[in-house]
């Protein structure tokens, strides 16, 4: 029987430079973020402030996020580890945000000139660019292990930790698909007793 | 009726829903974006902004173009005949693709805020579609690398990563 992963000093300073990282980028991120509270109400009526709530998640939220599940890939690939961590759905979770990030910094990079990215606070639209393609990431990596009967989870606290983060993208997009069907429902409502 | 009659019918319905859709994507592109000399944002050569107009409309209609292919190929997948285990990878991203699609197109068209229909469904949908339906096949890549595919996976799969090359190439040649 393989020996148990326990959590060990070695795995804390990577989440020690994770949570810097991301707190660094949190940093930039916030001021733009004001701006981005402010259109709300161009979306949609916002009286129990559900949407204020989501783009909190949403946005600074994934500022948090990322780094981490960048450490949690570090982590995971330190030993001892298990044969087949390429179907450990924490461990895929963390590797499909990555890989999805890609193509939003290849975009940003060809379109950095513009002058949206040089003003004061355009980091919140930078990083917005660069999270274009993550939202479903997740979904598409853990249907693809649920299609393929390979979902092949841990009882250890790596895992685990890489399935939280992972749901925070599942639970972030079901929040923006619940919000979106509770505003038609209320239109549709209001108009119907109307 | 035999699975391969079977398949020459989806074919000819997707290239029909196909040639359908790019139809309607290129009308709307042209109500929404009329032709513009003075569209110069950036210094370029004289000849690439001869380029500009018909890349913007051939990147305006590839997402159509990989959704009818998408629900072509899901058809097939979804056939009891031809679906077996273990699920082949290009199985799983056609199905991934589809099913992330159907959900994204049914929450635009039934609950999405108004603010994002001011251009009309079309770009809506594209802009609904362009980024969810990559990620997810980037996440399917993240567990299928390694294993051969089926044609049909593959094609979906580059097909969807070929509208993000587009919108990468657009950023460097006109950006």
């Amino acid at each position: 029987m393989r020996p148990k992963r326990r959590l060990t000093i070695a795995d804390v300073m990577l989440f020690v430079p994770a949570a810097a990282v991301g707190t660094l980028i949190l940093r930039s991120y916030m001021p733009g973020f004001g701006q981005q509270l402010a259109y709300i109400p161009t979306i949609a009526a916002d009286p129990y402030g559900f949407w204020r709530a989501y783009l909190w998640l949403h946005g600074p939220g994934s500022c948090v996020i990322i780094p981490w599940m960048a450490a949690m890939i570090a982590i995971r690939l330190r030993r001892p580890r298990p044969r087949l961590i390429r179907f450990q759905p924490g461990f895929v979770a963390c590797v499909a945000v990555m890989v999805s990030l890609l193509p939003g910094i290849a975009w940003f990079l060809t379109i950095r000139h513009r002058p949206g990215f040089q003003r004061a606070g355009a980091f919140e639209q930078t990083w917005a660019i660069a999270t274009n393609w993550t939202e479903t990431a997740v979904l598409g990596a853990w249907l693809a292990l649920l299609i393929s009967r390979k979902w092949r989870s841990e009882p250890s606290w790596v895992d685990r930790m890489g399935r939280v983060l992972g749901l925070y993208w599942i639970v972030s997009l079901c929040i923006s698909l619940a919000l979106n069907w509770m505003q038609a429902l209320q239109t549709f409502l209001s108009r119907w007793m109307s | 009726m035999s699975s391969r009659v079977l398949n020459v019918l989806i074919l000819l319905a997707t290239i029909t829903l196909g040639v359908i859709a790019v139809r309607w994507a290129d009308r709307e592109f042209q109500r929404v974006e009329p032709p513009s000399e003075n569209f110069r944002p950036v210094a370029r050569p004289w000849w690439m902004w001869t380029i500009h107009r018909p890349y913007r409309r051939l990147q305006h209609a590839w997402t159509w173009v990989c959704a009818a292919v998408t629900l072509g190929a899901g058809a097939v997948a979804l056939d009891p005949k031809t679906w077996k285990r273990p699920v082949d990878p290009g199985t799983v991203i056609v199905v991934v693709a589809l099913l992330v699609s159907g959900v994204t197109i049914a929450n635009y068209l039934l609950a999405s805020p108004a603010i994002f229909r001011r251009n009309g469904d079309c770009y809506g949908l594209i802009n609904a579609l362009e980024y969810r339906v990559p990620g997810a096949i980037l996440g399917t890549w993240a567990v299928t690398f390694g294993r051969k595919a089926g044609w049909r996976g593959r094609l979906v799969g580059w097909m969807w990563m070929a509208g993000v090359g587009m919108l990468i190439a657009y950023g460097i040649l006109f950006g």
